[in-house]
């Protein structure tokens, strides 16, 4: 879908004159399924679409796209555009929590804080266990600079919404912002245990464990890297460097008792192996950059 | 305090790096050569993470593997560091920048910061500023020091201050209007791109037309 979004996307900035309704809709419906957030390309291409072709889209499609060009316009500082687009929007849908909270990102974009935050106040008061503005709410505090104070919001919203995956990243990115590791691994362990076959959670996770440091933190990344080079194939570049920085870091001798300790004896080698065949095949130019570090991280032959 | 000339290709990059990511925060290496007094030339910029700026893996790998391309090419070295952050606010090299700063001064006591300043990049698009950059140096134990405080005074000791070769901001400006309006920008390919699919090259041959590319073997 990434390759289709590509082509509808070259297709329309190769148009004569106003470019064609059904590649517009289809650009926007690409973007929205992949949640690709480019927002001067959707804001520009939006405004072509409900200039002229308003006409072409159902009823449900044409709001989902005010609001999908509200937000792109918002995000591009297109203040005046973003304006109108949600004035017709909370024209349309007057009782509409989802519609007025983009009335407060408005005032968020504008720098007006303040505003935003008795315009979520007002919502909330409305509707209290509403999801959107809650989050609004954290996305305030971010801007604002106040991280600490986008935690704390977030936290309450994680109290009450305990298996929201996105709010949870959220919340480890925000960990990550202030540099507090081991809450962000600690929100990672809550995505893994509800996302165990994600590859990327488990080498975030084991980035996290391996930037505290430490060999017991080494250890557990290095059986974080191992899951995720299994459920990648091997083909996570992530995982295979991951492994070989823990393993220099992990200065045990493991006696070969077992299955087990056999395959933490021969990891580095079979990172190693795979980091080369993979380099050679896809990055022949960079093998003489990456034959030294493996050479110094796996100890094993190159 | 020395001096610190840039290459308009480093540039470049660097605002491509932020320009192809405007959501996020970006950092990179800067390479190019020291002097024994301590003035140091930026050649070329190195793009590493938009995402796990936090994280040390990438980093590392990142680090070291630019490392490998200075010792192999032997005429460059790492001789920098750069930082952009997401937030739209006051700009200043904020602590983790700073950790990061001072594993990259690991490599050249002399090393220089350059922070891409969001509210003075605004300015620079409007050519209302000529830099959108601050430069930053290390203080001995103090730490890392802005250079030359905010608008560079034209009287002051020139050589404290960040010098573009060439001088002339104004063709950096309209370069880079003209590279966005192409969307070039989408080309440039960082570490953390080339861990997610290694046939992206985090070096960005041929980015920059006029950048003097070393390959290994190549004479300058």
């Amino acid at each position: 879908m990434e390759v289709e979004l590509e082509d509808v996307e070259r297709q329309l900035r190769s148009a004569k004159g106003v470019p064609s309704a059904d590649k517009l809709i289809r650009y926007l419906r690409l973007v929205r399924e992949l949640h690709v957030r480019d927002s001067n390309t959707v804001a520009r291409y939006g405004n072509i679409l409900l200039r002229h072709y308003k006409s072409h889209l159902s009823e449900e499609e044409l709001w989902v796209v005010h609001e999908q060009v509200a937000v792109a316009a918002l995000d591009s500082h297109a203040l005046q555009f973003a304006a109108s687009v949600i004035k017709a929007l909370v024209r349309r849908f007057p009782d509409s929590v989802r519609a007025k909270r983009l009335q407060g990102m408005y005032f968020e974009a504008a720098g007006d804080y303040s505003r935003a935050e008795e315009a979520y106040k007002d919502m909330l008061v409305a509707e209290p266990g509403n999801e959107m503005v809650h989050k609004r709410m954290v996305a305030l505090e971010r801007s604002r600079g106040n991280t600490e104070g986008a935690i704390t919001a977030l936290r309450k919203y994680l109290d009450i919404f305990a298996n929201d995956k996105d709010a949870w990243e959220e919340m480890a990115e925000l960990y990550l912002e202030v540099l507090n590791y081991r809450q962000a691994a600690f929100c990672y362990e809550e995505l893994l245990m509800h996302n165990p076959a994600n590859s990327n959670f488990h080498v975030r996770y084991a980035d996290i464990l391996y930037t505290i440091g430490g060999p017991t933190n080494c250890k557990t990344a290095r059986s974080y890297y191992a899951k995720a080079i299994e459920l990648t194939a091997g083909g996570s570049l992530r995982a295979l460097f991951g492994v070989l920085a823990c393993s220099a870091h992990i200065n045990e001798k493991v006696a070969l008792q077992d299955a087990r300790s056999r395959a933490q004896i021969e990891l580095p080698e079979v990172a190693t192996q795979a980091l080369l065949r993979i380099y050679k095949q896809h990055a022949p130019d960079k093998l003489p950059f990456v034959e030294p570090i493996l050479a110094k991280l796996g100890g094993g032959t190159v | 305090m020395v001096g610190c000339t840039v290459d308009q290709g480093a540039l470049l990059k660097v605002l491509a790096h932020a320009a192809k990511y405007p959501a996020n925060g970006v950092n990179g290496v800067l390479i190019g050569s020291c002097s024994e007094g301590g003035s140091v030339e930026v050649h070329d910029a190195i793009p590493l993470c938009h995402t796990t700026l936090t994280l040390a893996p990438a980093l590392e790998i990142g680090l070291a593997q630019v490392e490998s391309y200075t010792n192999i090419v032997g005429s460059v070295q790492i001789v920098g560091y750069y930082h952009s952050d997401a937030r739209f606010g006051p700009g200043d090299l904020p602590p983790l920048g700073r950790k990061i700063a001072d594993k990259v001064s690991e490599h050249q006591p002399h090393a220089v910061v350059l922070l891409l300043d969001n509210k003075r990049l605004e300015s620079f698009c409007k050519a209302q500023a000529d830099n959108p950059f601050e430069l930053f140096n290390k203080d001995g134990s103090k730490g890392w020091k802005r250079v030359g405080g905010g608008a560079a005074a034209e009287g002051e000791a020139g050589s404290s201050k960040l010098q573009l070769k060439g001088d002339d901001w104004k063709k950096l400006r309209e370069e880079f209007f003209t590279m966005f309006k192409q969307l070039k920008h989408r080309t440039l390919h960082d570490f953390e791109e080339h861990l997610d699919d290694p046939s992206k090259d985090w070096l960005n041959k041929g980015f920059t037309a006029s950048s003097k590319f070393l390959l290994p073997g190549n004479a300058l």
